[in-house]
């Protein structure tokens, strides 16, 4: 065979194509050769392909099982959440890493809030003690001295030794409240009294009440 | 393919003694389905893949007949084909070239004559990279899916008497190629 001499024209080479479906190949024919080794190149690729693709589902496989001596429950391949092999182990790893920083930071956070909280308990108790007066309990409860209020209230020293004025308090919240349920009361001896200082000393001077004033 | 001679038992779910005769059984033939439908060798493999990993993580797929399981791989596949489809129509190239590497030697044959293929073979691989995406894709429905120009025509979407005058001038050209590249060879070889 001499492969340069084809000398057959484009009509003889469709022809020879169309019987080459249908009959079987002429051995002495210039393309045979070629016909065959398209062929077995053809063939050795899908078995490479084949080959291929079983070797990555056995791995998948033998990923998704883990160790066969491992009990039946970790053996079950009906693991939903993993895709492919690899990412089963990324996502193993990853859980593994991650569960004693987390472990760390809940714990952390729950000390905090504890503190937190205690902290808020007794400082309000605190406030509670020193404002416990007869007369105060409403004022202390009025809601609309803790909510409506459009100017802060003067901040509440933990441990103060003076209590806080009255009629600054009062004055700095809204009033129809505050009017509505304060009386003038007296003052037990001895007791907390929430009084106006008007130096800021430490006497206990008569007390100011709404109504007085 | 290589058989598997591990057997692992576990309580539900499939073995692997199984999961090796499904492929045994099916995997040759949805290969080449894949192989006619898909123009690139790598998306035909992915999907093979992929349709054996969905049965495995199917928790229905162990509890089903040997008949059963075999239609729902097929439609499996059939559906992965559809949603490839979908995702990339008519883009992907057919490019024989990427699977260059994987020419093996057939251990039956004498070693000279493997030799000799292999070297054929690497010369063809080359050839065939040169030619256009569906000049390749052609020749392999052609040559190594056995299919009639016929068929191909449907599958490609062109007449008959385009696939076959398409056929003729790529193995002219082929052939040509192939021979110039060997006759080169052989003057390298003489000097």
């Amino acid at each position: 065979m001499k492969p340069d001499d084809d000398q057959r024209s484009r009509h003889e080479r469709e022809q020879w194509i169309a019987q080459d479906e249908t009959q079987e190949p002429d051995e002495n024919h210039p393309d045979v050769h070629l016909v065959n080794l398209l062929r077995v190149y053809y063939a050795q690729q899908q078995q490479e392909t084949l080959h291929h693709a079983w070797k990555a589902i056995a791995q998948y496989y033998d990923a998704a099982l883990g160790a066969p001596e491992a009990d039946g429950e970790s053996n079950t391949l009906h693991k939903q959440s993993e895709q492919h092999p690899r990412r089963h182990h990324v996502h193993q790893t990853a859980q593994s890493r991650n569960a004693s920083p987390w472990g760390t930071w809940l714990s952390v956070a729950v000390l905090l809030v504890v503190l937190g909280s205690f902290a808020v308990l007794s400082s309000h108790a605190t406030q509670l003690k020193s404002t416990s007066g007869p007369g105060n309990q409403h004022l202390q409860q009025c809601p609309s001295t803790a909510t409506n209020t459009s100017t802060p209230s003067p901040p509440m020293p933990m441990a103060a030794t003076t209590p806080p004025p009255l009629v600054s308090m009062i004055a700095a919240t809204s009033a129809p409240c505050i009017k509505a349920t304060v009386t003038p009361t007296v003052v037990p001896k001895g007791g907390p009294s929430p009084t106006v200082v008007p130096g800021g000393g430490s006497t206990p001077k008569p007390m100011q009440t709404v109504g007085n004033s | 393919m290589k058989q598997p001679c591990v057997m692992i038992r576990h309580a539900e779910g499939i073995t692997k003694t199984q999961l090796a005769w499904l492929y045994q059984q099916h995997a040759e033939k949805m290969l080449k389905y894949l192989s006619i439908k898909l123009s690139s060798a790598q998306d035909a493999e992915d999907l093979l893949i992929d349709t054996f990993i969905a049965a495995l993580e199917s928790e229905l797929f162990a509890s089903l007949s040997a008949d059963e399981q075999q239609r729902w791989l097929w439609r499996v596949l059939r559906n992965k084909v559809v949603d490839r489809y979908r995702q990339s129509p008519l883009t992907t190239a057919f490019d024989l070239g990427e699977r260059e590497d994987l020419l093996t030697d057939d251990p039956q044959q004498e070693p000279e004559l493997v030799s000799i293929q292999h070297e054929e073979l690497e010369h063809l691989a080359l050839l065939l990279k040169r030619l256009s995406p569906l000049q390749q894709r052609v020749l392999y429905l052609r040559f190594g899916e056995n299919l009639r120009c016929a068929q191909i025509a449907v599958l490609v979407g062109k007449r008959e008497g385009s696939i076959r005058a398409l056929l003729s001038r790529t193995f002219h050209l082929l052939r040509r190629s192939y021979h110039a590249q060997e006759k080169g060879d052989h003057h390298e070889t003489g000097r």
